[in-house]
C-alpha cells in the first residue's frame, strides 16, 4: 500500500514537472522552429519580389543590403536555435520576418513605380515613332513627287529640237 | 539612272528611315545581350587575404582563417549559398563535369545576396577540436567553424597525391527563381589539410 502510494506521488510529481518544465520547452522549440521557417520563407519571398523589381529595371542595391541584414538575423536565429536558446531564436526570426516584409513591400512599390515609368516611356516612344514614321512617309511622298517633276523637266530640256529644212 | 531605278532608291531609303524612326519602340522589346558570358566567381584566400599561405598544418584547438569570396557576373542579382564540407580521400568531391555536388552533408552554410557585378566575401575561422590516431589513420571528432562546433566523427588516411588528410571545401549554390530552390552552381574550391595532433 505504501509502495503504491509512493508510485502515485511519483507519477503526480512527474506529470506536474513535465507540465511545468517539459511541455513549455517543447512548445518554445516548436515556436522557435515555426518562427525560423516563417523567417526563411519571408526572406525568399522578399528576394523574389526584389528580383521582379530588378526585372522591371529598378535599382535594387539598397534592398539587397537590407536583405543581407535579414539573412544575418536568420543566421543568428539558426545558431540560437541549435544552441537551444529558443526565445532568442524566435525573437531574431521575428525581427528577420519584419525586415523581410518591409523589403518585400518596398520592392513591390519599386516594381509598380518602374512599371509606371516603363509604360510612360513606351507611350512616348510609340508617339515619337508614329510621328517620325508619318513625317518620313510624307517627306518621301513629297520628295518623290518633286524629284519626278524635276526629272521630267530635265528630260524634256534635253530633248533635241528638229530643224526644218525647206530647201 | 532611269525613273524606275530612282523609285527603288527612294523606296529603300524611305523604309530604312521608317525603321530608324521605330527604333525607340523596338529597343524597348529587343535585347541584344547574348547571355553567354554569364558566370559566378568563387575563390578562397589565405589569412593574409592573399592566394598563398593557406592553412595546411592544422593542430588541435588552433584556429585558422580563410576568406571565401563570390563574384556575381550573372547579369542580375543573385541569392547564393556556400556549403562548407569536409572530405577524406575516399569521399567524393563535387563533379563539375556532371554538374553534381558532393553527396556529403555540409557542416555549415552561408547565405547572402550579391548585386550584379559585385562581390561578397566571408571570413571563415575553423579549428579541429578532437583528434585521435590509430596506426596510419587519423580520427577527427569535432570541427569548429566560426565558433560553432560540429560533430565530424570521420577517419582519414594520408593522401599522398594531395599531401593531406582532409579537404575542407566550399560549394557554391545559387537560388533558382524558376524552381524556387537552391541549385548547385557547379563551382567549388578547397584546401587540403595536414592534421597533426
Amino acid at each position: 500500500m505504501h509502495c503504491r502510494h509512493s508510485r502515485l506521488v511519483f507519477a503526480f510529481v512527474l506529470i506536474l514537472s513535465l507540465r511545468c518544465v517539459g511541455i513549455p520547452v517543447f512548445a518554445e522549440a516548436a515556436d522557435s522552429a515555426s518562427a525560423l521557417s516563417d523567417a526563411e520563407k519571408g526572406v525568399v519571398s522578399a528576394y523574389l519580389e526584389t528580383a521582379e523589381a530588378e526585372n522591371t529595371g529598378g535599382n535594387i542595391s539598397v534592398l539587397l543590403v537590407r536583405l543581407n541584414e535579414a539573412e544575418d538575423l536568420l543566421t543568428q536565429a539558426r545558431a540560437a536555435h541549435r544552441l537551444g536558446d529558443f526565445e532568442e531564436s524566435a525573437r531574431l526570426s521575428i525581427l528577420c520576418s519584419a525586415l523581410s516584409a518591409e523589403v518585400a513591400q518596398e520592392a513591390t512599390h519599386l516594381r509598380l513605380e518602374m512599371i509606371r515609368v516603363r509604360t510612360l516611356n513606351l507611350w512616348l516612344a510609340l508617339t515619337f515613332s508614329l510621328v517620325s514614321m508619318a513625317l518620313v512617309g510624307l517627306g518621301c511622298f513629297w520628295g518623290w513627287g518633286a524629284f519626278k517633276r524635276r526629272f521630267y523637266k530635265r528630260t524634256l530640256e534635253m530633248k533635241p529640237e528638229a530643224a526644218m529644212d525647206e530647201s | 539612272m532611269n525613273l524606275k531605278e530612282c523609285r527603288t532608291v527612294f523606296t529603300v531609303t524611305g523604309l530604312a528611315l521608317m525603321l530608324a524612326a521605330t527604333s525607340p519602340v523596338i529597343g524597348l522589346f529587343v535585347s541584344f545581350e547574348s547571355g553567354d558570358g554569364r558566370f559566378s566567381e568563387l575563390w578562397v584566400l589565405g589569412p593574409k587575404h592573399l592566394a598563398r599561405d593557406y592553412p595546411f598544418d592544422i593542430k588541435a584547438n588552433v584556429s585558422h582563417t580563410v576568406f571565401v569570396g563570390v563574384g556575381n557576373h550573372m547579369g542580375t542579382s543573385s541569392y547564393y549559398m556556400i556549403l562548407v564540407k569536409l572530405r577524406n580521400q575516399t569521399q567524393s568531391s563535387p563533379n563539375t563535369t556532371a554538374y553534381t555536388p558532393s553527396p556529403l552533408l555540409p557542416f555549415s552554410e552561408f547565405r547572402f545576396f550579391v548585386t550584379d557585378e559585385h562581390n561578397f566575401e566571408a571570413q571563415i575561422q575553423f579549428s579541429v577540436l578532437d583528434i585521435s590516431r590509430s596506426g596510419t589513420s587519423l580520427f577527427v571528432l569535432r570541427l569548429s567553424i566560426n565558433n560553432v562546433i560540429h560533430p565530424v566523427n570521420s577517419s582519414a588516411n594520408w593522401d599522398s597525391e594531395h599531401k593531406g588528410y582532409y579537404q575542407l571545401f566550399f560549394e557554391l549554390w545559387r537560388y533558382d527563381v524558376t524552381s524556387r530552390s537552391f541549385q548547385f552552381h557547379n563551382r567549388f574550391v578547397g584546401i587540403w589539410l595536414n592534421v597533426t595532433s
